[in-house]
């Protein structure tokens, strides 16, 4: 017996558009979304931008949130994903992330040297944000947000073992990208 | 085991340090020279430790607040399209909005000099109302603090009730959209309220509950003589008028209930307001046990009372906090709990019963009463369930007119008493008005000086000539609570205090340590019956001071025509309270005939005792 008003009631508050059942989703989930798009742009002033963006668009979408038995915060995940698309679409005539990352690859270095590199945590970074599809899907919702094997399951509409798979064959790609041996 | 569920394994385990990855590697040596760099590369991906600035939270707040009210705000303005872009600004903009709507109406005060002027008295469809607006707008954009916009939010919704009172004089079509409008501009002074730091709100809060006992005195009027078709939108306004009071209330008390964005349009904001009683067993982390019943996330300005103490709190569970706007307590020990709210349903397994936005373990000994009804329910807490021993119902608070506060001061000279309400001191006339004691005993207005202090309702309150008028007070007073030289001779009162007396000896001499159990239910049987006699002289009592009432109304109804009209319509709204109490018999009675053996043996044995006032007993209170 006690107080409890589950997320399932707030979401389901807010698809009626209830104001402060949204805004109270807004102070559970802003930190995770801040997190996970911080991680993706690495910039304080874009990752704000960007976290403010991906609430209020979910707000004039929220009719339109269909439970499929993922976590909730995946639907704001997406919205997120698809800004930070356009945010790098639209900075196209800057140096894009992957040139940068190009050019960090080609400074020359001893495989020992771009081995210790590559083993801080913002190199890591880099060359998660070159995986591709669901190779990078994973290993975010994995490691970033923080997401079990079954949740991001039901995201990716596969098995866990499915998962796991691709998550395994993500780290080999990472492996391959960061030179590392031993 | 596969390789990819090996790494998983290992991944989980590391991460949540359960073992290290040396450990992970000693278990599988075969694969060892693989997995290390594949976990190596997975202990380096973690997120950044950045975490979004204080100022970017408040911002991203505000400019979320103003992403939802935006649609609300547009329909409010429907019809208004000539000056319909003619809207608030988003803050950043705000400076060269107002330099634009600033040189529009300059050029409508030069093109005509007086039109401005003369659309401050149009109504909406008239030619010059969006004139009016727009100069509204204006003042809204050039306001530069948020005490500034709340209080001009506060000021519009009031004068849309006054334009809406105005078309309902001259016999013109209401207009709905300024109706709706009331709400959104209160909406909208509750959300600027809400950005002020709490300490600095007090005096907003008060305007808040003022502008909103205004909305409902005038719209209840409205309502009075609104034809049929006008009645849907004013009941509307009227519900997020009183709404829009509860929340001035609980923001009385506890400013940070803004913070959660309640709405005035929000129809479930009424039953996520409670009242609880009961002894506080533990408060630890936010989460409060009360008398069993846990409340989590509590939030009390007013910090925690002593453990073990009695507590009597009010608060509002709105999202996934509790919020208490009240809280009394004092040393005394008492299993009872009691709690007070709407019935909002019970969750699909019927397993939990949500009253006032409280969740509580299904009663055993009672069915679920008719949803959105007020009910009180008194009883203890064991094993998680509650255990009901009194049970009261009635009507929920929708379309009625209600004011409530605390009863502040009486000048008999003018016949008035003053009213605080959330703040905001009302001045009311009571000299035409029905004055009761919370045991529905009748009280003069001399009675209620040394009542100041007291919890006060005022139902059915009207304006006249300038002058707010009631006709009916209700004060928190019971007979034995008042001066003894004005207490009336009542000989069944006091037989009922003999009573109470008999059975509180009688618990006093039984063996306290070994019937302890047998002594509660007793106390329990005793403050049943009790209660169905105090309902029964309740009920008599009330059915005099109706015919009184009625007579004196009929008395004033020479000079006062409305009150005829008003006369009807309470006729109906009697009939109305009579079916619900009908139904609420039949619950009752269900209850009494179901599961509760002991109550039914208590009751045809009151039966035995006095037919006659078997009928009463099937009221509300058993």
């Amino acid at each position: 017996m006690h107080v409890q008003q589950s997320q399932d009631w707030l979401i389901q508050r807010a698809v009626e558009r209830d104001q402060a059942a949204f805004a109270t989703l807004y102070d559970s989930y802003m930190d995770r979304v801040y997190r996970h798009v911080y991680y993706r742009v690495s910039n304080q002033i874009d990752a704000e931008d960007i976290t403010q963006e991906v609430f209020i668009r979910a707000w004039k979408a929220i009719n339109k949130y269909k439970r499929t038995g993922a976590p909730f915060v995946t639907w704001l995940l997406a919205i997120a994903h698809n800004l930070i698309v356009d945010h790098y679409r639209a900075r196209k005539n800057l140096v894009s992330l992957e040139e940068a990352e190009a050019s960090n690859q080609t400074a020359e270095a001893s495989p020992e040297a771009m081995a210790e590199a590559s083993l801080t945590k913002d190199y890591v970074r880099r060359a998660v944000l070159k995986l591709k599809g669901e190779k990078q899907k994973v290993i975010l919702m994995r490691f970033i947000d923080g997401l079990s094997y079954g949740e991001i399951a039901k995201v990716l509409n596969k098995s866990e073992g499915a998962v796991r798979v691709i998550q395994c064959r993500a780290l080999n790609d990472l492996r391959h990208m960061l030179m590392w041996s031993e | 085991m596969k390789k990819e569920d090996i790494i998983a394994n290992c991944i989980d385990e590391i991460q949540a340090g359960k073992c290290t990855l040396e450990d992970c590697l000693a278990r599988y040596p075969s694969l060892s020279d693989e997995l290390r760099p594949l976990l190596k590369i997975a202990m380096g991906i973690q997120p950044e430790a950045a975490t979004p600035s204080p100022q970017f939270r408040q911002r991203a707040r505000i400019r979320l607040l103003q992403a939802m009210q935006a649609p609300a705000a547009n329909r409010g303005r429907a019809g208004l399209d000539i000056f319909g872009w003619l809207k608030p600004p988003a803050p950043g903009r705000r400076l060269s909005y107002a330099l634009i709507v600033a040189t529009v109406v300059w050029a409508l005060i030069v093109a005509g000099g007086t039109t401005v002027h003369a659309s401050q008295d149009s109504l909406p469809d008239d030619t010059l109302y969006p004139v009016k607006t727009a100069v509204e707008n204006l003042r809204l954009a050039v306001a530069r603090t948020p005490e500034a916009r709340a209080s001009l939010h506060l000021e519009l919704a009031e004068r849309r009730v006054q334009e809406v009172a105005a078309q309902s004089s001259l016999g013109r079509t209401m207009s709905t959209s300024a109706l709706e409008e009331v709400a959104v501009q209160t909406d909208a002074a509750i959300r600027e309220i809400g950005s002020i730091p709490p300490e600095d709100s007090k005096a907003l809060v008060g305007e808040l509950s003022k502008s909103t006992v205004n909305q409902q005195v005038a719209l209840g009027q409205i309502s009075e003589a609104a034809p049929e078709a006008a009645q849907q939108a004013l009941q509307q306004a009227l519900d997020a008028a009183r709404r829009g009071n509860l929340i001035a209330k609980v923001a009385h008390g506890n400013p940070a209930c803004l913070s959660s964005l309640p709405s005035v349009s929000d129809e479930k904001l009424e039953a996520a307001y409670f009242e609880l009683e009961g002894t506080l067993l533990s408060a630890e982390g936010g989460t409060w046990n009360v008398g069993g019943l846990l409340l989590k996330n509590v939030n009390s300005p007013q910090g925690t009372p002593p453990i073990g103490s009695r507590v009597d709190i009010e608060g509002l569970a709105q999202a996934d906090e509790i919020f208490i706007s009240k809280i009394e307590y004092e040393e005394e020990i008492d299993d009872q709990v009691r709690i007070e709210g709407v019935f909002g349903g019970t969750s699909s397994d019927g397993t939990v019963w949500y009253v006032g936005g409280l969740s509580i373990g299904q009663p055993q000994n009672i069915i679920p009463p008719p949803q959105g009804k007020q009910v009180e329910l008194v009883g203890i807490i064991q094993n998680g369930a509650f255990i009901v021993s009194k049970v009261a119902t009635e009507e929920a608070k929708k379309g009625r007119v209600e004011i409530s506060g605390v009863l502040v001061g009486v000048n008999v000279d003018e016949s008035t008493i003053a009213v605080e309400v959330a703040g905001a001191q009302v001045t009311i006339n009571i000299s035409k008005a029905v004055i009761k004691g919370a045991d529905g005993q009748p009280l003069t207005l001399l009675d209620l000086e040394p009542l100041v202090g007291r919890d006060t309702k005022v139902a059915h309150p009207y304006v006249k000539d300038g002058l707010l008028y009631a006709k009916e007070v209700y004060v928190d007073v019971e007979q034995e609570a008042r001066p003894a030289d004005e207490e009336r001779d009542d000989e069944e009162d006091k037989d009922k205090g003999k009573q109470k007396e008999e059975g509180e000896d009688e618990e006093q001499e039984e063996d306290k340590v070994k019937d302890k159990g047998k002594d509660k239910d007793r106390g329990k049987d005793n403050g049943v019956d009790e209660d169905q006699e105090q309902a029964d002289d309740e009920e008599q009592q009330e059915e005099k001071d109706n015919a009184k009432g009625e007579s004196d109304d009929e008395g004033q109804a020479d000079d006062e025509e409305q009150h005829q009209n008003q006369d009807k319509d309470e006729n109906q709204q009697q009939e109305q309270d009579a079916e619900e109490e009908r139904n609420t018999r039949r619950w009752w009675n269900w209850w009494q005939h179901h599961d509760n053996d002991e109550e039914l043996n208590d009751n045809e044995e009151d039966e035995a005792k006095g037919k006659d006032k078997g009928k009463d007993k099937e009221k509300g209170k058993p």
